[in-house]
């Protein structure tokens, strides 16, 4: 990366720092189970049930409830609760005997991505002690790499063909008139290809989604096309298909009808022209309305950050296409003056594009970070700052374009030897920005595929010590108490011991009230809560398999001392399996 | 190019209104979506 590149990135995250509060209920939120999270039972349970903040999809939902050799014991497929649409039921086999339950459930989120959670329930009335049981890492649930491909694919094919249209009407125009022996066929067919591979992208990314999420084949079509329109994500991507095919006729019309050769429009040129940019516009909007943005607040905002990152992102796309395709096609005799008129007229539009890309793009991470360093410390800010850093080297690419080949171009009108080596500078200029912008977009495709931070991520940083994977004895000190943390053996799914000494001036704190809340730090998981008993002076202690998952967990005790004020003490504790 | 024949004429803008319905229409889908998300 060039030095600039660095300080342009220092800025971005900088700017990323000025975090404003948001709350992001991008996932289904698991809030109720039927049995209680690690509650013990004294006659088995008929059913387990499940209830939502959002009505989730049976069909796409797995509950699997296991004892501790790993058998299997439910019964029947996941059914919705009739009495309430947000709860899913499976049942159970008829008398189960004691012992301890694991219950392990993934769901599919209205925004299309699969969330998971585990909890473990007791059949008394003497279970006995809670055993390990093997929870499935949250890593699982990455993307896999044919939905990747598929989603980058339509992204770009949709952004090249709606990119090359504007190109093609609003910048490219004037050449055939302004340069003799020019011609504009090349871009429209160009336009076409990318909207043809568009038409055919959107459905076949719908039906690889469909089928992950399904569990099925993505052969088995008959069997996933009626699951398309059951989920708001599938309902999008249709919507998108509608208005993207909608787009393509408009637009191939407008093609059809445009006659570049007369400076003046027609009202039909007009009339077809706007069709297919309104139609373009529409289509940009809908991703956005089915992913994070549409359900990150404020919303409004974010709908219309993530609308005009895409418009930016398709018109400097679409434009560096059109003119390598206009390099390519235009014979070496008239590549010079063709160019020089058209390079000058894009790059005030790429300009202006990139500036809205990055403005849009800074206002989309601060929305949905919960602090500064979930940028480093997460998968989703990773992504962020990778795709930063391509954007970067793109821009040096374009700067050099602007600094360098279009002065070179303008010049080359007066003393033509420039203007070759300027044409092949500007070649080779246009072919690294496009292939960084592919990337970039590959980037997002990946970003869009992954669960942003919950709003829980931000507070590890106020936590007095990070501790674990392994069992914890952490001394800290808060508001003039000592206190010391035990947690054993400190791992997920077990029955953990959590105690905390408080002691001031050396001598056991008595009769204080302690309680315990958990927020696993990756996932939006409800928070549990515990209260601590003083089981020796200045000792509260509490066991319980309240560590669910693996990760990063934040341990919340909040101390009453008697006679004193209220504090919280804050530990971030990594658990492992 | 030539000017367009009378009979192309009326094509072209049937064309054309199709067009713009068909933008119209793109646009009306789109709005009704982020309203629903919107709600």
């Amino acid at each position: 990366m060039t030095t600039r590149g660095r300080i342009v990135t220092a800025i971005l995250v900088t700017t990323a720092g000025l975090m404003v509060p948001s709350v992001a209920s991008a996932h289904a939120y698991l809030i109720r189970t039927v049995p209680v999270a690690s509650g013990v039972l004294n006659a088995p349970p008929p059913n387990v049930q499940l209830t939502y903040d959002e009505a989730v999809e049976p069909r796409f939902a797995i509950i699997s409830v296991t004892d501790t050799q790993g058998h299997q014991e439910t019964v029947g497929p996941v059914r919705r609760s009739a009495a309430n649409p947000d709860t899913l039921i499976v049942s159970l086999r008829p008398r189960l005997p004691e012992g301890w339950y694991l219950v392990y459930w993934r769901a599919i989120s209205v925004d299309g991505h699969p969330v998971q959670g585990a909890f473990t329930y007791a059949v008394g009335p003497n279970p006995g002690p809670a055993p390990r049981f093997s929870v499935p890492s949250i890593a699982s649930s990455a993307t896999a790499a044919n939905l990747l491909v598929a989603r980058w694919v339509m992204f770009l094919s949709v952004m090249i063909a709606i990119g090359l249209f504007a190109f093609r009407v609003l910048i490219a125009r004037p050449l055939p008139r302004r340069a003799s022996q020019t011609t504009l066929r090349a871009v429209s067919l160009a336009m076409v290809i990318a909207s043809v591979i568009g038409v055919v992208a959107i459905p076949v990314y719908l039906d690889f989604a469909t089928a992950s999420d399904s569990l099925r084949s993505v052969f088995d079509v008959s069997a996933l096309v009626p699951l398309f329109r059951i989920t708001a994500f599938g309902r999008g991507y249709v919507d998108m298909l509608v208005c993207f095919t909608l787009f393509c006729l408009a637009a191939w019309i407008a093609l059809w009808l445009d006659r570049p050769d007369r400076e003046h429009r027609s009202i039909a040129e007009i009339s077809a022209q706007a069709g297919a940019l309104i139609a373009a516009a529409a289509v940009l909007g809908i991703p956005g309305a089915t992913g994070h943005a549409g359900q990150t607040s404020p919303r409004g905002l974010s709908l219309a950050f993530d609308w005009l990152h895409l418009i930016s992102g398709s018109l400097w796309l679409g434009g560096l296409i059109g003119l390598l395709v206009l390099w390519l096609a235009l014979p070496a005799g008239t590549r010079v003056p063709a160019l020089a008129i058209v390079v000058p007229r894009f790059s005030l539009l790429a300009l202006t594009s990139v500036i809205v890309l990055l403005g849009t793009g800074t206002g989309a991470t601060i929305e949905h970070m919960p602090a500064l360093d979930a940028l480093w410390q997460t998968s989703y800010g990773v992504a962020i700052l990778v795709k930063i850093g391509i954007l970067v080297a793109a821009l040096a690419l374009a700067s050099g374009n602007l600094l360098r080949t279009r002065p070179r171009l303008l010049a080359a009108t007066g003393r033509p030897q420039l203007g070759e080596s300027a044409a092949r500078l500007l070649r080779r200029l246009i072919g690294g920005e496009t292939v960084l912008v592919a990337a970039a977009v590959f980037v997002a495709a990946v970003l869009s595929s992954l669960a942003p931070p919950p709003p829980a991520f931000a507070l590890q940083n106020s936590a007095l010590a990070q501790v674990g994977p392994g069992r914890v004895a952490q001394a800290v000190r808060r508001a003039g108490y000592q206190l010391q943390v035990l947690v054993s053996p400190n791992k997920a799914a077990a029955p953990d011991t959590f105690a905390l000494r408080i002691t001031k001036q050396g001598r056991p704190v008595r009769h204080a009230s302690v309680t315990l809340a958990f927020n696993h730090l990756e996932m939006q998981m409800p928070q549990q809560e515990y209260q601590l008993t003083e089981t020796r002076p200045g000792v509260y202690s509490r066991a319980a398999p309240a560590l669910i998952m693996v990760g990063k967990w934040s341990l919340a005790f909040n101390i009453a001392p008697p006679g004193g004020p209220a504090f919280t003490a804050l530990i971030v504790d990594e658990a492992n399996g | 190019m030539t000017e367009p024949s009378s009979t192309q004429v009326p094509l072209r803008l049937f064309l054309a209104v199709l067009a713009l319905a068909a933008g119209v229409a793109a646009a009306v889908l789109a709005i009704s979506l982020v309203r629903t998300v919107l709600a």
